[in-house]
């Protein structure tokens, strides 16, 4: 304690960001709500059905906030994994019997490999698409259960087996409700568990903009096939409680109708929220149970209500019980509460605990570029450029438009396809790697055209760039492992620190879209410093902005890169700015190099004057 | 070899079907980046609407297809700006896709409640599709004709209008660019509507002529509206020639599967020509490659 250090306050204390705990607020209201409905399940009513089937519908909705709602796959297969734990149940059940410790493994193990092949046509399309090929995915898989007898007992079913539990029968009433809500508790804190963690970063950072998810190191494939796994594995949990409750499993059951009604229950509910899920299955299991009238229409009801919820409500009934809060909350308060920081200046944020170890006196790698060359048809956008960008330092690329600066960034960090040339990182080749293999390596970038996620929040941004050095494993956030939250403590410290550098602390709990252009500009240029990269490509970052608080931003990038030892090559339009900020200066011309050397011999060279700077 | 001829003939009637529904896909999807989820559903009305009106009221089939048609292009406009011209200008194409879901849902049992969950089998005029011509070996159905005229009728039309018509051009230069068409002052919410309207009646055309040969369902549309979604991927989606051509060759690929696979594979045929065209070529059989995405 004797460390001053230590003593003064951190950016995070004085933003006062939460840190992720081990039990939320929400775990608290989640146990009680569900330990009411468990001591209710013990009393037979007759809505005890009503309850079991919301609960069940509640399992499937938060599988769907995976793939729908975070990742932002819209999936409208996702019954097919029902179905899978459905059968699987039956078959198990009858032809093995054997209990529940059997089917629900299996069950979202077949599930979950099922996801992974189901999500392979997301990597080759667009949402469009993806959209109507699950739909035929959801079509053609009744049809296939349907001729599939032996599994499926083709159109008149299959009977489920008893209802067992390593060996100890369980009657189905009471008991079943209970089980199927101990399965809820936990498929909703694994959701959970995701949407603290990396993993849901990831994926709510995907669904924005794929382009920029890459950029930051995510491999963004592997993570959208995965939320199918996933989304399909928990579902199929669903399914195994579905076929106990239904006793008998029809192939007819699992089809497109089905597939719609999840999806729709989940909007309607808000595809965001856990809450949401638990509000669609109720209101589409309740609503019908109010009048006989009310069943006729059902469907026309959902229809209508989803239509008129978009309109007005697009994030559902979640979104529409939250505005209101927040309306209530401004009415009592008046104004806002204050945003301002606590007075206080703490330490420097390099020199604070959670920055200063990531200080290194010794630069860290060079880039090797060796006849970089795109063409787009017959235009060479990019001809043969060759240059080395030193360990450390900063070097300028400047050019008139169109000369191909953007492109050669994009060739060097994979953005465009078909360039041609070597890029060597570190020693390291990274010519024919994925882009996002490229930003593991050391390759941070901005972009010229922004490219944020728009309804992340600026902390969000600057722990998705530090995702590239997170060490703990996905299977251990599932469970919300202790050196998880360790980690993603840090890492909050961490990003905190950062956004303290740069001057964007006040604004760590914004959307980004909500911010002016300059601070959008500036979270870009966080984002790619937090992946600590030995590299720093940046994209005219100053674009738009008055020149001193561009030099100011600069002054800011350079000194964290000098922290880090990072070489940072960047694209500028204002000469005087990066004649300024640069050891060194390349000019683009047509695609070709024109000139290179230090910013005075630049600004003489007559070649130069002629091509870009004019008379 | 005359069985051969049979089969494939079998196979393009089902493709003119294919092929029809996946046109009025590609055009909406062309000119205004969207999938209408309820295509399938609002063609069976209009199917349901004629055969309905002319079976059970006694409308002379003509008058009850004329009103149908009149139906389906006054409906699609009430839906189109009650439903997604709001959130067109949001500029995110998700909720107009949710949109056309819940569009569907109430659609479909709008014509649930209307004419119930049972199949029935209406008959056309003069019991058309119940006569049969052997040429040689090879049988003929006369609807099956209908339904081939009806199918070359149709896409001549459409033809004309979008190479002849003014319509047609401001479709054309809202598939190309739509920041540009409307620099150049063309009217989105026009164009946007209008083809929508137009994508309806080729639907409702494909669910009139096809109701007879299939059983009239609530739901009869939806497996051509699959399987035209097929036709559309295998055209590339962005092709209105390549939709009708995928169509065709779905049919066909059907029909002999039909006779040679088991009939468990021959159930999951369309999802396996998706993933494989997905897999082997995402941009179609019929097109060329699209420049890439800029950063």
């Amino acid at each position: 304690m004797s460390d001053p250090i230590e003593k003064s306050t951190t950016a995070l204390e004085r933003a006062k960001i939460p840190l992720p705990k081990f039990l939320k607020k929400n775990h608290y209201f989640g146990f009680l709500g569900i330990l009411l409905v468990y001591l209710l399940a013990g009393t037979y009513s007759e809505y005890s059905q009503t309850i079991m089937n919301t609960i069940i519908f509640a399992i499937i909705g938060a599988s769907l906030i995976v793939v729908f709602g975070m990742a932002g796959q819209l999936t409208l297969g996702h019954t097919i994994f029902v179905a899978a734990g459905v059968f699987l149940s039956a078959n198990i059940t009858t032809v093995w019997t054997r209990g529940l410790e059997t089917e629900l493994p299996i069950a979202f193990g077949v599930a979950f490999l099922l996801g992974l092949i189901v999500g392979f046509p997301s990597l080759r399309v667009n949402e469009l698409y993806l959209a109507l090929a699950t739909f035929a995915v959801a079509f053609v898989g009744v049809q296939v259960l349907f001729e599939w007898k032996q599994f499926s007992g083709g159109g008149s079913g299959k009977p489920v087996g008893k209802l067992e539990l390593f060996g100890y029968e369980f009657s189905r009433g009471p008991t079943l409700v209970r089980i199927a809500l101990v399965l809820m508790l936990i498929t909703f804190w694994i959701v959970g568990n995701y949407q603290d963690g990396r993993t849901g970063r990831s994926w709510n950072a995907l669904r924005t903009s794929e382009t920029a998810a890459r950029a930051a190191g995510l491999p963004v494939a592997w993570l959208k096939i995965l939320c199918f796994g996933i989304g399909g594995g928990l579902a199929a949990i669903g399914g195994v409680l579905y076929a106990h409750t239904l006793r008998y499993a029809i192939p007819e059951n699992y089809g497109v109708s089905l597939s719609i009604i999840v999806v729709l229950a989940l909007i309607i509910g808000g595809k965001h929220r856990l809450m949401g899920a638990v509000l669609g299955a109720a209101f589409v299991k309740w609503l019908p149970e109010l009048s006989r009238d009310v069943q006729e229409y059902e469907g026309l009801i959902y229809g209508g209500t989803l239509i008129i919820l978009t309109l007005i409500a697009p994030d559902g009934l979640v979104g529409m019980f939250e505005w209101l809060g927040e309306r209530v909350k401004n009415l009592k308060n008046g104004s806002e509460d204050g945003k301002t920081l606590s007075a206080d200046e703490g330490t420097a944020p390099l020199e604070s605990q959670y920055l200063a170890p990531l200080a290194s006196s010794e630069a860290k790698g060079s880039l090797i570029v060796r006849d970089a060359a795109v063409a787009f048809g017959g235009v060479k956008a990019v001809d043969g450029v060759s240059f080395e960008i030193p360990a450390g330092g900063v070097t300028g690329l400047i050019g008139s438009n169109g000369a191909g600066k953007t492109t050669l960034f994009n060739a060097i960090t994979g953005h465009v396809k078909g360039a041609t040339g070597q890029f060597i990182l570190d020693g390291e080749e990274i010519s024919q790697k994925p882009i996002h293999n490229r930003a593991l390596s050391g390759l941070g970038r901005t972009f010229q055209n922004l490219n944020l996620h728009d309804d992340l929040n600026v902390l969000e941004h600057a722990l998705l760039g530090l995702d590239r050095n997170m060490k703990y494993g996905r299977i251990a956030e599932s469970f919300r492992m202790p050196w998880v939250l360790r980690e993603e403590k840090n890492a909050h410290y961490v990003a905190a620190e950062l956004l303290d550098h740069m001057d964007l602390l006040e604004y760590w709990n914004e959307k980004v879209e909500d911010l002016p252009y300059g601070l959008q500009k500036r979270v870009d240029v966080v984002r790619a410093l937090a992946t600590n990269p030995s590299i720093l490509l940046l994209d005219e970052p100053a674009a738009g902005l008055p020149t001193a608080e561009a030099l100011e931003m600069m002054e800011k990038v350079q000194e964290y890169a000098n922290h880090i030892s990072a070489g940072v090559l960047i694209i500028e339009h204002n000469v005087e700015l990066v004649a300024g900020v640069s050891d060194r200066i390349i000019v683009l011309d047509a695609g070709k190099t024109i000139a290179d050397g230090t910013p005075e011999e630049v600004t003489r060279n007559e070649q130069v004057i002629a091509a870009y700077l004019g008379t | 070899m005359v069985e051969y001829i049979q089969i494939a003939w079998q196979g393009l009637v089902s493709g003119f079907a294919y092929a029809l529904i996946g046109l009025a896909l590609v055009m909406v999807y062309k000119t205004a980046r969207i999938l209408n989820f309820a295509a399938g559903t609002m063609a069976g009305i209009s199917g349901f609407l004629a055969h309905w009106w002319a079976a059970e009221q006694d409308m002379p089939f003509g008058v009850a297809i004329l009103f149908a048609m009149i139906m389906t292009g006054a409906g699609t406009y009430v839906v189109e700006r009650l439903t997604v011209r709001p959130l067109v200008k949001l500029g995110d194409f998700l909720p107009i896709v949710i949109m056309t879901l819940g569009v569907e849902e109430f659609l479909a049992n709008v014509s649930l409640l209307w004419w119930g969950g049972t199949a029935r089998r209406y008959r056309v005029p003069g019991d058309i599709d119940r006569i049969n011509w052997l040429i040689g070996d090879f049988r003929l159905n006369a609807w099956h004709l209908v339904v081939a005229i009806t199918t070359f009728v149709t896409l001549s039309i459409v033809g004309y209008i979008i190479n002849q018509t003014e319509l047609g051009l401001g479709m054309k230069a809202f598939a190309e660019d739509q920041d540009a068409a409307k620099l150049m002052g063309i009217k989105e919410s026009t164009v946007s509507i209008w083809t929508w309207v137009l994508s309806a009646l080729v639907g409702g055309v494909t669910g009139i002529v096809f109701a007879p040969v299939l059983f009239l369902q609530q739901d009869y549309m939806n497996i051509i509206f699959i399987k035209g979604f097929v036709a559309a991927i295998l055209g590339g989606f962005l092709s209105l020639s390549g939709g009708v051509a995928g169509g065709l060759l779905l049919g066909e690929l059907e029909a002999f599967t039909i006779k040679w696979a088991p009939r468990e594979f021959a159930a999951a045929l369309p999802v396996v020509i998706v993933f494989i065209v997905l897999l082997i070529r995402p941009h179609g059989l019929f097109t060329r490659e699209k420049g890439h995405e800029r950063v």
